[in-house]
């Protein structure tokens, strides 16, 4: 482990940490609104400011980077899980499950996945709660992000049955289940396990991108996509130049995600 | 033959996986959760009649969707019904924004691919290893920006919104470029042009750039299919009248039927443009 790893390992850490416990940096509470201190700069009190409805700044980015350093890896984990299981299905099939699983993997991969998500999201009701939406749109992305790790955790499982272990192995007498119980699943893993670092930034980045455009999670709950719209006003950044600290920790979990992704892969 | 075969088949699969696609859409719209939304029961404009008769049409409407096969039919025939907000024909619709998007993308696309394959080509150039490393931390520092940041920096400089989606498109382009060419660096007829003396810009352009020609128009696909995603957020923040704007104003409006025909519209997009950027033979690179 390097010392880019490390410190991406530790900034992540400190932002989880943060996200859990808030009240040790901010006793305010995200929804709580100030009326009398309606879209004030920065100060003692409100190290970042307010926002247009007297909402302390600093504990809606708290509570927004822990919606996404909460969800993304939730369901960064069922995207691989389901990858897994259609992957090694696929891997231990015959010619038409392998057929079926191409076919479906391509169609997967075809499909511009902002718009599918545009579309799934709106067709959920207009009065769905907020911790409703939350799960919703990480749970169309783990559905969809299926794919990709799929195609990469067949493709390695597919090589087991020609090493010499698996055809000692199946020499021996073990029932194939327990081949690939035994010994395809512990090789798979590892793979499996970069892949969600692989992900996490990916749907850290397609939230960003829905809250940007109000279809990602909903008020008056954070996250950081739904924290970006302020810079709507691109204009008022000029005046305003803390409106730009969401987008600041998105590319630093974002920038530790990849590093950490990047560096598990390499090493597979 | 092999080629003609191949072209065929990936035709006959972009048509199986459009009908799975406009299967799964008709489906979707008789299941999904928010059928009963409607945007304009919010506006205290309109009486309990109006509203009553809206939701009355909207069910209507909502029934002859649900049934997937008849759906199907109708949209293989250019007819993805009426928007449920506006009235107006899907198709309709959706011909007056395709020639706005296909502008975005096009030259978004391009000019990405461009820039990629640029910066990629410096690193058989001959240039400093500085440089190189200096272009692909900007490249890793534009990947953690989500493209309606880079559209709303666009609209701060004043830039056109192709300038947002080239931006957003080219790192990914350049990692995937930079990797075939390194790739290609230590195979033997590399070895044996650096042997003969052929200088670094012949090497490119007479060794490389042919050789890789199928994988580079794999990733000028993949370049546009990445720019369909981008056009959203970028049309949305910029105000262009396009598929992604069109998609994103039926979503806030729940108008379906708008939002499935767009979906289905980029999926076709993506699959012609995969189709494409495949048919180059494979092997383009062999006359080297």
């Amino acid at each position: 482990m390097n010392l880019v790893r490390i410190s991406a390992a530790c900034v992540l850490a400190l932002l989880a940490l943060i996200a859990l416990f808030p009240m040790v940096l901010v006793a305010d509470s995200y929804d709580e609104q100030f009326r009398d201190h309606i879209d004030e700069p920065p100060g003692a009190r409100f190290p970042l400011g307010t926002d247009e409805l007297g909402r302390n700044r600093l504990a809606r980015l708290i509570r927004g980077a822990g919606t996404s350093l909460l969800f993304a890896p939730a369901a960064a984990a069922v995207g691989v899980v389901l990858a897994m299981s259609a992957g090694l299905l696929a891997a231990s099939g015959g010619s038409f499950v392998n057929r079926a699983f191409e076919y479906a993997v391509d169609l997967m991969s075809s499909l511009p996945w902002l718009f599918v998500l545009i579309a799934i999201r709106a067709m959920l009701p207009l009065d769905a709660s907020p911790a409703a939406v939350n799960a919703s749109t990480f749970g169309i992305m783990a559905a969809l992000g299926w794919a990709a790790p799929a195609r990469v955790i067949r493709s390695v499982a597919l090589s087991a049955p020609g090493t010499l272990w698996f055809v000692q192995a199946d020499a021996s007498g073990l029932p194939t289940w327990r081949i690939w119980q035994r010994w395809v699943v512990p090789v798979v893993w590892p793979v499996a396990a970069a892949q969600v670092l692989v992900n996490i930034p990916v749907f850290v980045l397609s939230e960003a991108n829905l809250g940007l455009l109000g279809l990602g999670v909903a008020e008056p709950a954070p996250s950081l996509g739904s924290l970006l719209r302020e810079l709507e006003n691109v204009h008022a950044v000029a005046d305003k130049p803390w409106l730009l600290a969401p987008a600041g920790v998105l590319a630093v979990v974002l920038g530790c995600f990849s590093v950490l992704g990047q560096r598990r892969e390499g090493r597979i | 033959v092999m080629w003609v075969l191949r072209v065929l088949r990936l035709l006959l699969d972009t048509a199986g996986m459009v009908a799975i696609a406009s299967l799964l859409s008709g489906w979707l719209v008789q299941t999904a959760p928010g059928g009963e939304s409607d945007s304009r029961t919010a506006d205290p404009g309109y009486s309990a009649e109006s509203l009553a008769a809206l939701k009355a049409e909207r069910n209507a409407a909502r029934a002859g969707l649900g049934r997937s096969a008849e759906w199907f039919l109708r949209a293989a025939q250019g007819d993805f019904g009426r928007s449920e907000i506006s009235g107006l024909p899907v198709a309709d619709l959706l011909s007056e924004r395709i020639p706005v998007t296909a502008r975005t993308v096009g030259t978004g696309a391009l000019g990405g691919f461009v820039l990629a394959l640029a910066a990629a080509s410096l690193g058989p150039l001959g240039v400093s290893r500085r440089l190189q490393s200096a272009i692909s931390a900007a490249g890793l520092l534009v990947l953690v920006v989500p493209s309606g940041l880079l559209a709303l920096v666009c609209v701060f400089l004043r830039a056109p919104v192709e300038a947002a989606v080239a931006v957003a498109v080219a790192p990914r382009t350049y990692f995937h470029t930079r990797g075939m060419f390194a790739s290609k660096a230590q195979s033997d007829w590399m070895l044996g042009a650096h042997a003969a003396g052929a200088g670094p810009a012949r090497i490119l352009f007479r060794h490389l750039i042919p050789a890789t020609l199928p994988e580079l128009a794999a990733a000028m696909g993949l370049a546009v299919v990445s720019a369909l995603a981008v056009s959203i957020p970028a049309e949305v923040l910029t105000g262009r009248p396009g598929l992604g704007q069109l998609a994103w104003q039926s979503a806030l409006q729940r108008d379906v039927p708008v939002v499935v025909a767009v979906t289905l519209a980029m999926l076709v997009l993506a699959r012609v443009v995969t189709l494409l950027s495949s048919i180059p033979p494979k092997h383009a690179g062999a006359a080297i």
